[in-house]
């Protein structure tokens, strides 16, 4: 009896053997497990392009919530990493840099992953696989062109990186773009140079080409952003969609011939979209939240109806302009924006009323008094998500880009003039005045040029995110965005009273962005931005 | 239950098998060591239920068929066994059992003795424990064990007070001690006081080595009470309770509110929201004056437990069946929990030497939450953030026509916001089988079965809101709901071989314990953990003077890599029982010194409480590694060396402990270490063993009692401290280590292991010019805000002017105790206090504002705040201006730190008891009890015990009324 006692014991202590203490994860794959096929290839630019690009949900990342970070707009939440940017209330300890900075890097080192392992996956046709390779370089392309004009100097890094590799010294930036803007050139031209009938958002020919054409711009390479826009002018591919309006609303935002790069609904599977809940009013039970708003400085930006700043015009005064938006006034205004007074859903909107959710001081209401009406379909008043399509990207940006280039190189052809008409001229402006062939414009000299197509880009790229980076490519943010943000404007005591929502800085070297802190530790090889 | 009714089918037949053989009768008489006969002692045969007991002069006689083994036993006797081996005449002598709880340690494997113990051990007052009004266990440990701290920072019923950290915080994973009740490693948190026999902490790497791969923390050894033999009784307790909250904040009155809202918008260059008219309306009582928070507790929480403990034994075994049920509701008619338990222990005496303790026990905690509240403290998070200016309804004749602030109204969350019910379920089964080969040998073994289970429900209906103008404005629709939560369910299995013996003619005596365990967690998530050991303990004692305690313990765990995933615990430890040298017994004589003894020990101790697969290379299916691997990945390790001196003197009425140690804990496990982006991975963090952290601290406890007639008295007090060091922050000594989702914590070689890495600061901005002139200041700074200091002169003011400010741990803890007893009244009192710590203004209770990433202009400043702020014409002020809006304030700085010690009188306690009440009801105890009813502090904060916040369940005080009564 004793010795089977014994002998169930020791039989006990030899249960604990290795094989027992061998646990894994059972959810865990291996990259080349789960690489397989076509399928696999497509998932993995899709998710490249969701994560990072077209989220409509996640408002830090969503082209149009940029706005928030220019003196266009006042986005109400610190948490979606615009607020700061723009009041210039920030630090290299600031969140926002360490989220996209890190947002971005390790999507870079998951693409150079991927495109190290194109050759992996099964794929019935050869030119799919260079498709889907093509696109993910360029995805790459597209996240060092923005890498550098927010912070400059990065680490430059093509392949798969290990610790090592991820802890390299940053590549000065004209460096990189010396090799991006050659090698975007090259993958382009690897592209198909059709639209696709499906997943219409990934890169083709031309949607990369006019990528490089806004970044050649961003970055003061004129001749070639002019040569890239007349590149995509003379494909003949793309036309300017007769109504302004409807390009932004349900009527024709998925069927137009004008939106070049798109974030469609393949882009992000059909998920709901949420322009109504980020840029709508809070109207009776619908979900609007006014997380964007415009601002005062956009508003009295818009040309009168005759094309001319409301400072200059024979017509009526900047005051009564102030006043009354709606006034003799671009027809572009009251298509982008609607404030205190407009029409909305049957109601006319009243800030002033306590009563009111749409209340200046409630949270969920505009503290400017104005709401963008870009994106915000009537049809999405009460729907807890819309499906509206976007474009990143369009024909007026192309055209807006050809002639600036063209006037900074101090060039202003006859192609440049007739750009900027067609955009006044779709967007409905009095063209017995506003054409810019007319006398009057052919004195004026490059400053007046530059200030003409500034405002123009202003006016028509209203909304969409593009307000910032121009801002800091023409170096004026010293001037407009040390101004506090104002909104709605009336009488009162014989004087003029704005809206005050905060007041706004910016230092000299706000121009480029710090690394975070925790950035700089993590990564030796980087050197802190002056400044900072 | 099927378990029960096989043993006792089995005893049953043990019992005819006895039938078949002869009949015979045995007598004696039973004495004490003194010579007397003691009467009505039980007598009964192991194994079988027949039995008798001495008549009043202690001779008795009973009828057996075998031989067999018989039990003397007698209350206030130890227990006797004694074979007959054919004898007809058994006299037996019964020792007196005064051995009060204490001198025999549970050490979890074994019992030592206490004079043979040679390492840093101590037992809790169970009775103290079940006498106060407290909810969860972890309550039981403020002030209690010298070395032991617990921050409590609010009353939440449902929720785990707090976690215990013993001797130190040394790891950066869970600090949370390890808890073995029964041999079970689980949770201590519902386990109900008067169900528990007795609690050890175990605090030195010598005795919690036998724990060796989760012993850094600490150990708590908890038994539960089991029956005896010959004694049948129901012990019977029930207190009442009622709690008050002692931390409410002093938001101001909505003058107030007004007047500074206009001037921080005034500073600001903002236009102002309240007219002068407003404000005189509002002196005068004409305007709306909301005090949110007593909207929001709408009712006194009450609370109730009543516990029976019903227990009895003769020859087949003893059995204790403990049930009990525990009430506590809170602050509104929903909110409250209520938790029925049932615990069944019996010691079944098999056969002559085979005895097995099986135990069953199950309970139902039941949590009723608001829906809008599910983690408890939402509800008054959101009553921090109303303002007095804001009426809870519209003033109009529509029914519940409640006004969202904000989409914010608590009153409308308690009313219509639904509710949720979590219900956890936890059942155990515990096999404890013992064979005794003879009198020093036993082997035994162990299998335990547990299972965690939870779910949760909610349910809200359809509710409308309605703006000023009648116009629908939100609508908060119908939920209804039911989710599983992730169940574990946990198998140990453990073998052992005792050995115990008193050598040299009870001069020395050894202990021996040599076992294995292994045990398996499954979760219903697909995690699975594994863990391994072989350990053995050696107490021997030498002449009871010098004692030696080694222990050798070997774990392995599925967590770590493999090749990774043994580790080596060995410890030893050496004690000196000076009071029973030759050179002593003149001072034993003359009762200077009744014991007295010295001891130390060292240890290697191991941490393995991380989560499992953190080694791993995962890879999803969108193609991310979700961390980068690690193959090297491994056990963190701790040594620690204690010294320690146990003094009794003048007749055992003076007691004093001293004990000092040092914790030297190296290859902390860190999951979150940050990697560089560059490398892909979706969480740019990978988990590694870094850095090397000191712990040294010293405890102190004393206590003298005496008696003086019908009179008798004790006081106590402990006083310890601990500091710790972190010696190494990542792979060299100069590294330092980030934490990313923490910037206010920074590890570098000497700082503490928590500790507040802010801005040092120097005043506020008197006006305006002086904001011009300076440099280095963070954007948007105006005339009274704080001025940080510019440690390198650079002209800007970030992380590298950022410097330690110190730790928040609590220092110099000390407790005192005093009981009082004259006749049948007995008072005791239990003060703990906190000697200093820097505690930290955080969110509302420092800023006058919420600042929450948005808005930033939520919730109303405290009358604190208000009184002491900076105004031109007060610069050299406590706090800076008053501001709303995103600040340049809102940073860790020294103007948030403040001292945070205080002395709370934890208890305090009038019983009387009544011996008898009629023919069966004795041991009554009457009592009522107040417990956190007085705190004294500096602290300006709302609640000492922790570091601010923005809104949280009350911390409250509990008055309580109990009675105790033994039946039979």
């Amino acid at each position: 009896m004793k010795k089977l006692i014994f002998i169930f014991i020791l039989a006990l202590t030899f249960v604990g053997c290795d094989d027992f203490l061998d646990k894994r994860d059972p959810t865990a794959t291996s990259f080349v497990e789960f690489f397989n096929d076509e399928e696999d290839l497509r998932r993995v630019v899709y998710s490249s392009y969701l994560d990072v690009f077209t989220n409509p949900q996640a408002r830090a990342n969503v082209f149009y919530m940029a706005e928030g970070k220019s003196d266009n707009a006042y986005s109400r939440i610190e948490g979606d990493h615009h607020q700061r940017i723009a009041n210039g209330d920030f630090n290299s300890n600031t969140n926002s840099f360490l989220f996209y900075y890190e947002l971005q890097m390790k999507h870079l080192g998951r693409l150079n992953t991927f495109i190290s392992y194109t050759d992996v996956p099964y794929v019935e046709d050869e030119s799919v696989r260079q498709k889907y390779k093509s696109i993910l370089e360029a995805l790459r392309v597209w996240h060092y062109f923005r890498l550098t004009f927010r912070w400059g100097d990065v680490p430059f890094h093509l392949e798969p990186a290990d610790l090592t590799d991820a802890q390299q010294d940053a590549t000065p930036k004209e460096e990189i773009l010396d090799q991006l803007f050659p090698l975007a050139e090259e993958i382009a031209s690897r592209l198909p140079a059709d639209e696709y009938t499906t997943d219409k958002y990934m890169f083709n020919r031309y949607s990369l080409k006019a990528l490089t054409m806004r970044y050649a711009l961003y970055n003061g390479r004129y001749e070639l952003a002019s040569r890239l826009a007349k590149e995509i002018m003379d494909s003949g591919k793309y036309s300017l969609h007769p109504v302004y309006e409807d390009l932004f609303q349900y009527e024709a935002c998925s069927n137009n011939n004008e939106f070049i790069m798109h974030l469609n609904r393949e882009s992000h599977a059909s998920r709901a979209t949420y322009t109504f809940r980020d840029l709508g009013p809070h109207y009776r039970t619908g979900p609007g939240q006014s997380y964007l708003v415009p601002l005062k400085a956009l508003v009295d930006s818009y040309w009168t109806m005759q094309g001319n700043p409301i400072s200059n015009c024979p017509l009526h005064t900047k005051e009564e302009y102030e006043l009354n938006p709606n006034l003799n006034r671009d027809p572009r205004y009251e298509m982008s924006i609607m404030g205190h007074g407009d029409i909305f859903y049957g109601d006319t909107i009243d800030i002033y009323n306590p009563n009111n959710p749409m209340y200046y001081e409630n949270l969920r209401a505009s503290r400017s008094g104005y709401w963008f009406r870009k994106y915000v379909d009537e049809a999405d008043a009460f729907k807890s998500g819309g499906n509206m399509e976007f474009g990143i990207l369009r024909y007026a940006e192309v055209l807006l880009t050809y002639a600036e280039a063209k006037i900074m190189m101090n060039d202003v052809d006859a192609l440049a003039k007739s750009s900027i008409n067609q955009i006044r001229q779709r967007a409905g402006l009095d063209m017995a005045e506003a054409d810019v062939t007319l006398p009057k414009y052919s004195s004026y000299s490059q400053q007046q040029w530059i200030d003409l197509i500034r405002n123009e880009r202003r006016i028509e790229l209203a909304a969409e995110g593009q307000r910032y980076n121009d801002v800091i490519r023409w170096r004026i943010a010293e001037e407009v965005q040390n101004k506090p943000a104002l909104g709605h404007t009336r009488k009162a005591d014989g004087e003029l009273v704005s809206l005050k929502i905060e007041d706004r800085s910016f230092r000299p070297h706000n121009y480029v962005w710090p690394f975070h802190e925790n950035s700089l530790r993590v990564e030796p090889g980087l050197t802190q931005n002056p400044g900072y | 239950m099927n378990k029960f009714k096989i043993i006792t089918l089995l005893a049953f037949l043990f019992i005819a098998y006895q039938g078949w053989a002869q009949q015979k009768t045995v007598h004696g008489t039973v004495t004490d060591t003194r010579g007397e006969p003691i009467p009505f002692v039980n007598v009964v045969i192991k194994g079988a239920t027949i039995g008798t007991a001495t008549n009043v002069t202690g001779q008795y006689e009973l009828s057996i068929n075998d031989d067999v083994t018989l039990i003397f036993s007698s209350l206030g006797f130890k227990d006797n066994e004694i074979h007959t081996r054919g004898k007809e005449k058994i006299d037996v002598i019964l020792i007196e059992d005064h051995i009060a709880v204490g001198e025999v340690v549970v050490m979890g494997y074994n019992a030592v003795e206490r004079t043979h113990l040679a390492s840093s051990v101590e037992v809790v007052d169970m009775e103290k424990v079940k006498t106060r009004p407290i909810f969860k266990l972890e309550e039981g440990f403020s002030g209690t064990v010298a070395g032991a701290t617990l921050m409590q920072g609010s009353n939440l019923p449902g929720s785990v007070p707090g976690t215990i950290s013993i001797r130190g915080l040394s790891t950066l994973q869970n600090a949370a001690p390890l808890v073995i009740v029964d041999g079970m490693e689980q949770s201590l948190t519902d386990i109900d006081p008067n169900q528990v026999k007795s609690i050890s902490v175990l605090k030195d790497a010598a005795s919690a080595s036998m724990y060796g791969s989760r012993g850094a923390n600490g150990v708590i050894i908890i038994e539960t009470e089991r029956g005896s033999t010959g004694e049948f009784k129901v012990d019977l307790h029930s207190w009442v309770a009622m709690q008050s909250p002692i931390d409410l904040p002093d938001f101001v009155g909505s003058a107030d509110y007004m007047r500074l809202n206009n001037e921080a918008r005034g500073m600001q260059g903002q236009s102002l929201l309240f007219t002068e008219q407003d404000i005189t309306q509002a002196e005068g009582g004409n305007y709306t004056n909301t005090d949110w928070l007593k909207e929001v507790m709408q009712s006194t929480s009450y609370s109730h437990n009543t516990s029976a403990n019903i227990s009895g034994g003769g020859g087949v075994g003893t059995f204790n069946l403990m049930l009990g049920y525990v009430e506590e509701n809170g602050l509104n008619d929903i909110e409250g929990t209520n938790k029925f338990s049932a615990r069944f222990n019996t010691n079944i005496n098999i056969a002559d030497k085979f005895v097995l303790l099986a135990d069953f026990y199950a309970h139902r905690l039941q949590v009723n939450r608001l829906h809008a509240n599910s983690d408890g403290h939402g509800l008054y998070q959101i009553a921090w953030r109303m303002n007095p200016t804001q009426p809870v309804f519209y003033d109009s004749d529509l029914p519940n026509h409640y006004i969202l602030h904000n989409n914010l109204n608590p009153v409308a969350s308690i009313d219509h916001g639904g509710t949720r019910n979590y219900l956890h379920d936890r059942s155990t089964i515990n096999l404890r089988p013992r064979y005794y080969i003879n009198d020093n040998l036993s082997i035994s073994g162990n299998v335990s079965y547990m299972i965690n289970k939870s779910a949760n429900k909610y349910r809200r209906e359809t509710f409308k809101f309605f703006d000023g103008d009648r116009k629908p404005v939100d609508v908060w629709s119908n939920s209804v709901g039911a989710e599983q939560g992730v169940s574990v369910s946990q198998i140990t299995a453990r073998g052992l071989i005792n050995y115990e013996k008193d050598l040299r003619g009870e001069q020395d005596k050894i202990y021996l314990v040599l076992g294995s365990e292994i045990m398996n967690y499954t979760y219903t998530d697909y995690r699975e953990i594994a863990k391994a050991s072989f350990f053995g303990k050696l107490n021997y004692s030498f002449d009871n003077r010098y004692l030696l305690e080694t222990t050798v313990r070997t774990d392995g765990s599925s967590k770590f890599a493999p090749g990774n995933q043994w580790g080596f615990f060995p410890s030893a430890s050496l004690g000196w029982n000076v009071h029973n040298e030759s050179f002593m017994e003149s001072l034993k004589d003359l009762g200077i010194f009744n014991t007295f003894k010295v001891r130390a020990s060292y240890g290697l101790i191991g941490n393995e409480n991380v989560d499992p697969y953190l080694w791993q290379e995962v890879v999803n299916t969108w193609g991310w590694t979700m961390r980068v691997p690690n193959p090297d990945f491994t056990w963190e390790k701790q040594k620690q060396k204690n010294l320690g001196v146990d003094i009794a003197s003048f007749r055992n009425r003076l007691n004093v402990t001293f004990d000092v140690y040092e914790k030297y804990s190296y290859d902390l496990i860190y999951s979150d270490f940050p990697v560089p982006p560059l490398t892909g991975s979706y969480y740019l963090t990978s988990s590694v063993n870094i850095g090397e952290v000191e712990n040294k601290g010293w405890e102190v406890s004393t206590k003298w009692s005496d008696k003086i007639g019908d009179f008798s008295y004790s006081v106590g007090a402990m006083l310890f401290d601990n500091r710790n060091k972190v010696l190494k922050a990542g792979y060299s000594e100069n590294d330092t280590l980030i934490f990313k989702n923490n910037n206010d914590m920074i590890w570098y070689r000497g700082i503490a292991v928590e500790n507040y890495f802010g801005y040092e600061t120097n005043g506020y901005f008197r006006d305006q010019d002086e904001v011009d002139a300076t440099e280095a200041k963070l954007p948007n700074t105006l005339p009274g805000d704080i001025k940080y200091v510019d440690q390198n002169g650079d002209g800007i003011i970030n992380d590298l002017d950022k410097v330690d400010l110190g730790d928040p741990f609590p220092h110099y803890n000390y407790s005192v105790n005093l009981d009082l007893r004259y006749k049948k009244w007995d008072f005791s009192v239990l003060g703990q206090g906190v000697g200093k710590r820097t505690g930290r203004l955080n969110g509302q209770e420092g800023y006058p504002v919420l600042m929450d990433g948005s808005s930033n202009s939520l919730g109303a400043p405290r009358q604190y705040y208000a009184d002491n702020r900076w105004m031109p014409d007060n610069q050299e002020s406590r706090f800076p201006r008053v501001w709303t809006g995103s600040s340049s304030n809102a940073v860790l700085s020294d103007v948030w730190l403040g001292e945070a010690s205080f002395f709370r009188l934890k208890t305090l306690q009038l019983g009387y008891s009544v011996p008898r009440i009629g023919k069966s009801i004795r041991n009554v105890r009457f009592y009522v009890n107040a417990q956190d009813a007085i705190t004294f502090t500096k602290w300006e904060g709302l609640e000492p015990e922790r570091n601010g916040g923005n809104g949280n369940y009350p911390r409250m005080a509990t008055y309580s009324l109990g009675v105790k009564a033994t039946i039979f």
